[in-house]
């Protein structure tokens, strides 16, 4: 299987990049990542007045998002069939500490529950930009990754969705998992058909970095 | 390559304690798991049940008592792997599906940080499968998605088996997340009733193995598969109930089939206001297109509790029970409905003895919705 790469956006410990041609590191922004909403206006003159009580990997992923310019990519009719498929290692592990810790106080915060949950962030992602295909959160390894990419491969073969919106997402406030804090993230949207900037093709399990190709498209 | 694939083998273990045949007679039986709680009983929170796995359930399997999901992901893997006549496991891989995992390294002193891909390989290491390890974690839509990864490898030809195992256990994090949405019901949960006030959770594990080959099918096939997003909040269902009803017409349109030849369906049914009330609606309108009333529908979670990510496959091993029974089960805790009528859900058993085609349908946090279609 082949696909067509029709855009990316990566958010990592440098900057946010993307193939709509934005390219601003986090010094340039003055903010750690994955930034606030006033990143949001400031890299993409966009308001979202919800972005300050989402997640860490919810933000992350609109970033990559919107550096990949995925709200004006498609049509109607083209979102509604669009899949979501996006790993991750570390989950929501902060908010699963933030939830733990507030089962102590006097109220729990409930609403950080929901997004204990990892496709809670990639709801996130379909309801901005109203993807109305699958949506599916892959668990991986630090020393296997690219099972997301597989699985959309995989929709894409068998006409299950005509786009995949796919990637990666890890964030963290606090070291965990022997990873060091901070929020990395990428998505590319792929086609089944179609031109895009690049062909994308099957990922070998051996490959310790096969988001590699799709990183490089950013830069 | 698009080949059949068929179901070889089942395992669960429930509140009803191990085993398909304990849950399948349990529920078409009229009996309830969801009990007094007794292993969650510290936890404050504003419900009186549960439908845990009884005590001794899991005492023979050697691990800490820590480690739930675990060691019911294990009985109920051997239980699938028996029936499917013991394959090969060298020649097969593990799709695990479920909300948390092991949560034990957040909730206390364990180790494990909620991490699907680490339980999946621990029960992957435990029965010498072969294959890559995959995992996911879709909400409570999880084992609905896992089933449908799986048929996919199948359907392409990577791999002839996987077994789809879904696992998750009550503990504090998930009884007093639930609680603290205001989504449980103080007692056993009812589905679609006028007077129903939330959901009731149950502890779950259920395993399914899946072949390339018909002579290993136990008679039944996964012939549809399909996901959608309702795209319109991220915990609360789209009222026109869109997503599910996108989802389950795609799955009916992948299996080749119209709606009219779906004979039962097996719902999500939580019991929160606003679920039931969406989900009759969109599966309701879907069915209006054409036809007065959907096929005869069940829902089970006033019984088993909400399984969280294994719901998804004892769901579909119960509504495979069905199609093999020829007989829907009642809706525990339905007296009166004040969903969409179109929606034929009821209180008391139905027998279906000509059903050959079943519709699951599951939803999550996330707008998350997954559909398949099982076939006799």
């Amino acid at each position: 299987m082949v696909a067509q790469v029709l855009a990316v956006g990566l958010v990592d410990r440098d900057g946010v990049y993307g193939t709509t041609g934005v390219s601003v590191t986090w010094e340039q922004l003055a903010t750690d990542p994955p930034g606030t909403a006033k990143t949001l206006k400031a890299v993409f003159d966009r308001t979202d007045p919800t972005f300050r009580r989402i997640d860490l990997p919810a933000k992350t992923l609109v970033l990559a998002a919107e550096a990949a310019g995925v709200g004006g990519l498609l049509t109607d009719e083209q979102r509604a069939a669009t899949t979501i498929c996006v790993e991750t290692e570390v989950g929501s592990i902060t908010t699963d500490v933030d939830f733990q810790e507030s089962l102590n106080e006097e109220v729990v915060q409930a609403g950080l529950f929901p997004y204990s949950l990892t496709s809670t962030c990639l709801g996130e992602l379909a309801l901005r930009y109203g993807l109305r295909g699958a949506t599916i959160s892959v668990s991986v390894l630090p020393d296997g990754p690219g099972e997301g990419l597989r699985e959309s491969l995989r929709i894409l073969a068998a006409g299950e969705a005509p786009f995949v919106l796919t990637g990666y997402v890890d964030a963290l406030r606090d070291p965990a998992e022997g990873r060091e804090p901070g929020a990395c993230g990428l998505l590319a949207l792929l086609a089944q058909h179609g031109e895009g900037l690049a062909p994308f093709s099957w990922p070998s399990a051996a490959d310790s970095d096969p988001f590699r190709p799709l990183r490089q498209l950013c830069h | 390559m698009n080949r059949p694939v068929y179901v070889s083998g089942r395992g669960a273990v429930s509140g009803y304690g191990r085993g398909v045949a304990a849950l399948v007679e349990g529920v078409f039986s009229g009996v309830t798991a969801v009990l007094p709680r007794r292993r969650t009983a510290a936890f404050r929170v504003a419900t009186d049940v549960c439908a845990e796995f009884p005590p001794g359930t899991l005492s023979d399997v050697e691990l800490p008592e820590r480690d739930l999901p675990l060691r019911a992901s294990l009985l109920a893997t051997e239980e699938a792997l028996e029936e499917a006549g013991r394959p090969d496991t060298a020649e097969m891989g593990v799709v695990l599906a479920t909300t948390k995992g092991d949560m034990s390294g957040i909730c206390g002193s364990g180790a494990g940080f909620g991490s699907p891909i680490r339980l999946g390989v621990m029960v992957a290491d435990a029965f010498g499968f072969g294959m890559q390890t995959t995992a996911l974690s879709c909400a409570c839509a999880s084992g609905v998605i896992g089933i449908a990864s799986a048929a996919r490898r199948i359907a392409a030809g990577e791999c002839d088996r996987l077994v789809v195992v879904a696992a998750d256990a009550v503990n504090e994090f998930i009884l007093r997340g639930f609680g603290g949405l205001g989504a449980l019901d103080t007692g056993p949960c009812r589905p679609f009733d006028a007077a129903r006030r939330g959901v009731s959770l149950g502890d779950g594990a259920g395993a399914i193995v899946l072949s390339a080959h018909e002579r290993e099918s136990v008679g039944l096939q996964v012939r549809g598969y399909a996901g959608a997003n309702d795209a319109c909040h991220v915990t609360g269902p789209d009222y026109d109930g869109r997503g599910i009803a996108l989802a389950a017409r795609r799955a009916v349109e992948r299996a080749g089939l119209e709606l009219r030849d779906i004979d039962l369906l097996h719902l999500h049914a939580t019991g929160t206001r606003a679920n039931d009330q969406s989900e009759s609606v969109g599966i309701g309108s879907l069915w209006g297109s054409y036809a007065e009333r959907t096929p005869p529908a069940f829902g089970t979670k006033g019984q088993t509790g909400h399984t969280l990510g294994a719901a998804g496959v004892i769901e579909s091993i119960l509504a495979m029970a069905a199609l093999e029974r020829g007989e829907v089960p009642g809706n525990y805790g339905l007296e009166r409905s004040d969903c969409d009528p179109r929606l034929d859900v009821a209180p008391h058993a139905r027998t279906l003895p000509q059903a050959r085609h079943a519709l699951k349908v599951a939803s999550g946090f996330g707008g998350v919705q997954g559909a398949l279609v099982f076939s006799a």
